[in-house]
């Protein structure tokens, strides 16, 4: 036995260090050479694709450079794309964003009846999309739709809804918001209630009992971390904006609905032109990665993390 | 000025479960009262029901001569230490502890951020308040702390936050909801003096909830026994200690808990417990049970006593602690004997102790205590 307790504890630790560092890495092993095969990989290979002309099943694909990445930005489909896309995002995610918050507040706010109101708002988050699609088309139809009925019925003219150019993004929108909704419910549901309600006791003695000052002293500085959370993944969503697209519209009329992801799809899928298409989709993770990164910039000033 | 505050037959059930029950007391302006009990005796709930966070079932609540029942929280001329602190995690403790303040004196448009640096009116207003932040949190000596962040500060600290935070406003009466619970125990004895020094710098209403009896006892004016819903009893931490209205009031207060013998009056005057005897007043009929309480200290070894084997010696340094168990029924006593005055009784041996007289407690069958006419008040 050594009388000193640095000579005691030296060698060993030092041993332990080099073990717990080779059980980290094995523990990680599994989930590092999973995401290498099923993201990194892909990505990987998408990105090489771009860089050459290959079309489906073509046996020789050759380098091409950035003959892509030139042809797309000469596209005007792409950039109309980008538009709509750009269009979607804008409105959908803060629409979803601050009406998920409302409705979590006031769902937060009843003594009964919430559960019963948080699975209604919830329903359009668990239904299939192109299931939901397929009744929106219904409500929508020109002639026997629903809304059509109303509108008529209250001396309103009726639209065709989803053909006509001008009307074609903002009732995607709606249906975007529609399905969004439930889900940032849930998520500021979840964060309301993890405010410590000797907060809000605390902010009523100091004089923040009202239901602005509540708001603005307490609850939604404390939201903070959930509000990120929510406009990164609602915004990552939205970005992604693909079946209702394709089954209500498919990009028209005359590209008038045309999204990145439709465009990728319709190039990659409809037209096998797979080196274009992976061009299409290096352009799109490279702008929601960019979008993240600002998002998460601006918010991490202004949010606080217990 | 201090507020004085009374509460009148309060009483709060939720749904079937009765939480108070009548409770009636005064608290005299300026006084240090503490509300103790275990916990889930409602003091905590009667605390919320005074600052108006909770609102009774029935009675009334007056603070300052001024019915209260109605008035929100806010124009209740109180302040609130609660137990986590409730420090506003986003905010520096600047903004902390001036929130009362802005919310008092700044209209809503002028609490909005850019309002401050374009309207010259409300910036005076914000320096002022800036300058009462400064003072009060320089006399609690957290003036460096003023940039921070709550979750960047010691338990301690973070007290002081919220000390701060209810000075600041000045209130005619503090709630404080087991400040303490939350510091080490090195922390709580420092800061159980700093909170009575704070009471006679402040001169103002303290009402301060624990369940640990020693704050009871060491801080307050008066202390408001509650158990189960109830108010037993309301005195003196002298008079609490020595002259318990109840037996469950002598057996909260104290450490280690006082001894209770269950006996009989054999003859006029004479009850027997625990194979002692014990004078009682005359008149009581023969055959009536009756507890004797002995506080630990009360109990000497002596020649003639009860008989008892040692079963566990706890030396304290100051006080020497002996378990025992007494030979007529086995029950388990124990006594703080002086080390410096007898022997060290060792663990196994026969000892004899004798309670000293005039600090016996008698209580009848319902747990009431019987002014004994040996028994008086160490006071």
């Amino acid at each position: 036995m050594s009388s000193s307790p640095q000579a005691l504890g030296h060698l060993p630790i030092d041993g332990r260090d080099r073990s717990e560092a080779a059980t980290a890495w094995a523990f990680s092993l599994p989930s590092i050479g999973f995401m290498t095969v099923m993201l990194f990989g892909p990505v990987l290979a998408v990105f090489v694709i771009s860089l050459t002309d290959w079309q489906f099943g073509d046996p020789n694909p050759a380098f091409a450079g950035l003959k892509n990445y030139a042809e797309l930005i000469a596209d005007p489909v792409f950039w109309t794309a980008l538009f709509n896309t750009g269009f979607y995002v804008g409105i959908v995610v803060p629409a979803s964003v601050f009406g998920g918050l409302g409705i979590a507040l006031l769902i937060s706010g009843l003594t009964r009846l919430g559960t019963f109101y948080r699975a209604i708002h919830f329903i359009p988050v668990m239904v299939t999309t192109v299931a939901a699609a397929l009744a929106w088309e219904a409500l929508l139809h020109p002639t026997i739709g629903l809304l059509n009925h109303i509108l008529r019925a209250m001396g309103l003219p009726g639209h065709n809804w989803l053909q006509e150019p001008a009307l074609v993004m903002p009732v995607l929108c709606v249906l975007g918001v529609w399905e969004t909704l439930g889900f940032t419910m849930v998520l500021f549901l979840a964060g309301l209630s993890s405010i410590p309600n000797e907060l809000y006791d605390a902010a009523a003695i100091d004089g923040a009992d009202g239901i602005w000052d509540r708001f603005v002293t307490v609850t939604w500085p404390m939201l903070g971390p959930v509000t990120l959370f929510v406009f990164i993944v609602t915004a990552t969503r939205a970005f992604k904006v693909f079946d209702f697209v394709a089954v209500l519209t498919q990009g028209g009329p005359n590209k008038a609905s045309e999204v990145l992801m439709y465009t990728i799809y319709s190039e990659g899928f409809l037209f096998l032109r797979t080196g274009y298409a992976s061009a299409l989709t290096v352009v799109f993770l490279a702008i929601i990665l960019a979008f993240t990164l600002v998002q998460s910039k601006i918010f991490d000033k202004r949010v606080h993390y217990e | 000025m201090p507020h004085g505050l009374t509460l009148r037959r309060i009483a709060k059930t939720v749904g079937k479960q009765t939480i108070l029950r009548d409770i009636s007391l005064d608290v005299r302006p300026g006084e240090f009262l503490t509300l103790v009990g275990p916990s889930g005796c409602g003091k905590s709930t009667l605390l919320r029901i005074i600052a108006g966070l909770d609102r009774q079932s029935s009675g009334e609540v007056w603070i300052g001569g001024r019915r209260a029942d109605d008035l929100p929280p806010k124009h209740r001329d109180v302040a609130m230490v609660f137990q986590s602190y409730a420090l506003y995690p986003h905010m520096t403790v600047r903004a902390n502890v001036a929130v009362p303040l802005r919310m008092r004196r700044l209209k809503r448009w002028q609490r909005m951020p850019v309002v401050r640096s374009v309207v010259p009116s409300v910036r005076r207003e914000e320096t002022r308040i800036a300058d009462k932040v400064d003072e009060i949190t320089r006399s609690l000596a957290i003036e460096h702390l003023l940039a921070r962040k709550p979750r960047e500060l010691s338990g301690g600290q973070r007290q002081r936050v919220a000390l701060a935070r209810a000075m600041v406003r000045e209130p005619a009466i503090f709630l404080m909801d087991e400040p303490l619970s939350n510091l080490d125990a090195a922390m709580r004895i420092q800061a159980r003096a700093e909170i009575a020094q704070l009471h006679r710098r402040l001169g103002v209403t303290f009402i301060y909830v624990t369940h640990d009896q020693t704050e009871a006892m060491t801080m307050s004016d008066r202390v408001v026994v509650m158990l189960q819903g109830e108010l037993l009893q309301i005195d003196t931490p002298e008079t609490i200690y020595s002259a318990p209205a109840d037996l469950r009031v002598a057996a909260f207060v104290g450490t280690p808990k006082i001894n209770v013998l269950e006996g009989q009056v054999v003859r006029d005057g004479t009850l027997e417990a625990g194979g002692g005897v014990f004078q009682v007043p005359s008149g009581i009929a023969v055959g009536t049970r009756m507890s004797v309480g002995i506080r630990p200290e009360a109990l000497k070894p002596a020649d003639h006593g009860m008989a008892a084997r040692v079963t566990h010696v706890e030396n304290l340094g100051s006080d020497i602690l002996v378990h025992a168990t007494l030979a007529s029924n086995d029950q388990t006593i124990i006594a703080r004997l002086d080390p410096f005055q007898t022997a060290r009784p060792t663990f196994g041996s026969e000892i004899k102790l004798a309670p000293l007289m005039e600090r016996i407690l008698l209580f009848d069958d319902a747990g009431n205590r019987i002014p004994s006419t040996n028994a008086r008040s160490v006071a």
